[in-house]
């Protein structure tokens, strides 16, 4: 089974916002509503993994991360999806690093 | 202070090391009236001009090849010193944001962050295409982490300074630059 696949600058946009929809355009929760949430259900259906392409934005807030990557830790398991999600990237592997280090913290 | 007492301890046997030598000299020029004993000659022998030959080219090899290292060293210590002023200067512009302006587009601080990690990303790479080691240069990556945590932890899309915590962001930065200080010492040492 192929992997599933977001490329955030194509699938949602390059000039990404903060944390919460109704304060700003393009945040985090709106991402993880629209986009991450329904790809990481079909990923698991399939039992295949989750492709994030993270270049062509701008840049990422840490508030637009820890309401996307961090929400999705915290309602389905930090282990699994860590397992499920594979990052790539050429311009942003300090946000994989502050991902693993920071919203994806072991408590 | 256990540094301090091996340093002049080091400094005593040193100094000591030297001037026994000095003191032996002088007394045997003075004592042994050694000018008495020399004679000199104008016979040249094929030893005396090979002799003569190889110390000249030892000499200008090795005084090429210390000038030529020493200044490689040099180069490369200023190359990579430069890139960490670079990276001051741009926390500094960061800081000072903070403090002259109430609030900024998100887009911007993202841009800001982002050349700051690219300068810090290349100065890494340098390091290790110039063979340079250094602990502490993985510590600018901790700092810039809590940095970007402190400055993006935004709900909407525009940094709000004035409710940041500014003695948190003075902190951070104030930490960024004491490391990079750290890290222009150690090279400068080595």
């Amino acid at each position: 089974m192929e992997n599933e696949r977001i490329n955030i600058a194509k699938d949602f946009s390059s000039l990404l916002g903060g944390r919460y929809k109704k304060i700003g355009p393009f945040s985090g929760e709106l991402f993880f509503e629209e986009v991450l949430e329904s790809k990481y259900m079909k990923a698991i259906e399939n039992n295949c993994q989750l492709e994030i392409f993270l270049d062509g934005t701008r840049g990422y807030s840490s508030s637009f991360l820890d309401e996307s990557f961090g929400k999705l830790a915290r309602i389905f398991g930090l282990e699994k999806v860590r397992k499920t999600l594979i990052f790539r990237t050429n311009d942003f592997q300090w946000v994989i690093d502050y991902i693993n280090q920071n919203v994806w913290k072991e408590k | 202070m256990e540094r301090k007492v091996i340093r002049q301890g080091l400094a005593f046997i040193t100094i000591l090391l030297v001037l026994i030598p000095i003191y032996k000299f002088f007394y045997f020029i003075i004592n042994e009236k050694w000018f008495n004993r020399v004679q000199v000659t104008n016979d040249i022998s094929p030893f005396d001009v090979f002799d003569l030959i190889l110390t000249t080219t030892v000499t200008i090899v090795l005084a090429w090849f210390v000038t030529k290292k020493f200044t490689e060293s040099r180069y490369k210590k200023e190359f990579v010193i430069n890139d960490l002023k670079s990276i001051e200067e741009q926390i500094n512009n960061i800081e000072k944001l903070a403090i002259l302006e109430s609030r900024i587009d998100l887009q911007n601080q993202l841009y800001n962050l982002q050349l700051l990690n690219s300068t810090i990303e290349k100065l890494k790479y340098s390091m290790i295409l110039m063979d340079l080691e250094c602990q502490q240069i993985n510590r600018l990556d901790f700092y810039f982490q809590l940095l970007f945590q402190e400055t993006t932890n935004v709900d909407g899309n525009e940094v709000d300074f004035s409710e940041l915590n500014r003695i948190e962001l003075d902190n951070c930065c104030r930490h960024f630059i004491l490391v990079i200080r750290e890290i222009i010492c150690h090279i400068n040492r080595h």
